[in-house]
């Protein structure tokens, strides 16, 4: 059972991560590319 | 000795005609701005030229002191347990836990490489190109990230979880022990048969409603909710994008029925099983 839960934890933990990261990344080099243009 | 001018229309007595009047006029030049750009050479080149050197450096200095993870030389005898393929593949090895081989190696791997190749053509968002921006491209971005996600976990889960069997092993587990294999997996129009009590034809039948159910309302439901996506992108790129889309946000699903519910199959077909 825990076991269980700990894996499954693992791949929503891993995927959200990598998923919001590549976002999270693409929106501060957005404010990063607006800040320097003006 | 005579003083050089430093006027720009000096006068001369030689001359017989004179500037009168600056009228302003139109020529193809005008209002162009300066141009903000520099050469390629030396600026961009002398740049790139250094990070090939620190790459070159950093490169060599990691190969002197770091060994490459090679196991013994090969033998007939032995068959190393588990057997993993290179790292960059065991993305796809981790996907054969949850799908025939033949969908895990051929079917996907090829939906995949023809759904990236299509991309240019099905992207119709002209914004976003040659900057970063999240907020111009919010779905591409983010079925991306996703996409990049799930394929990066499969990754890090063959690469550091799969252990002897390839069963699942924690860091502090002992790895050289093996696990009992997993039994009770079942299929969902077994389930369907036993709980509804209906004949063998007929949760066969349901499950196949269910897995057209899902395609069928990840088709229509988005036309009403996102009619301008809908209508940006035209019947055949919505197809073909939702379709892709579908069987992206399938995968994950799919992993999630085994591992929650310990369901093995969705549908079974003579043909193919998913």
């Amino acid at each position: 059972m825990w076991n269980q839960i700990g894996i499954v934890g693992t791949l929503v933990v891993s995927i959200s991560l990598i998923t919001f990261g590549i976002i999270g990344l693409t929106v501060f080099l957005e404010r990063l590319y607006k800040k320097n243009a003006k | 000795m005579e003083m050089k001018s430093f006027e720009i229309f000096p006068k001369d007595p030689k001359k017989t005609y004179g500037l009168m009047e600056l009228v302003e006029g139109k020529s193809p030049i005008v209002d162009k701005e300066p141009e903000d750009t520099v050469f390629t050479w030396p600026h961009l080149f002398s740049i790139e030229f250094l990070a090939v050197l620190i790459t070159v450096a950093v490169l060599l200095f990691l190969s002197m002191y770091v060994e490459a993870p090679l196991e013994q030389v090969a033998s007939t005898a032995t068959t190393p347990n588990p057997m993993k393929a290179p790292w960059y593949f065991l993305g796809l090895q981790e996907l054969l836990v949850y799908f025939d081989p033949w969908i895990a190696g051929v079917v996907l791997p090829v939906i995949i490489l023809i759904g990236l190749m299509l991309i240019p053509f099905l992207d119709v968002n002209p914004k976003g190109a040659g900057y970063y921006t999240f907020s111009e491209r919010k779905f591409a971005v983010s079925v991306y990230a996703f996409g990049m996600g799930l394929w990066l976990t499969l990754l890090i889960v063959g690469v550091w979880f799969r252990g002897l069997d390839w069963n699942w092993y924690w860091y502090w587990e002992k790895s050289y022990v093996h696990k009992p294999l997993l039994s009770g997996l079942r299929d969902i129009p077994v389930i369907i048969t036993g709980v509804l009590g209906v004949s063998e034809f007929a949760g066969k039948a349901i499950a196949d409603l269910i897995m057209l159910a899902y395609f069928a309302g990840g088709f229509i439901i988005p036309v009403f909710i996102f009619r301008n996506f809908y209508k940006r992108l035209g019947l055949l790129r919505y197809l073909i994008t939702m379709g892709l889309f579908l069987l992206m946000v399938g995968v994950p699903i799919k992993i999630g029925l085994r591992l929650v519910f310990s369901i093995k199959y969705i549908m079974v077909t003579p043909w193919f099983k998913i």
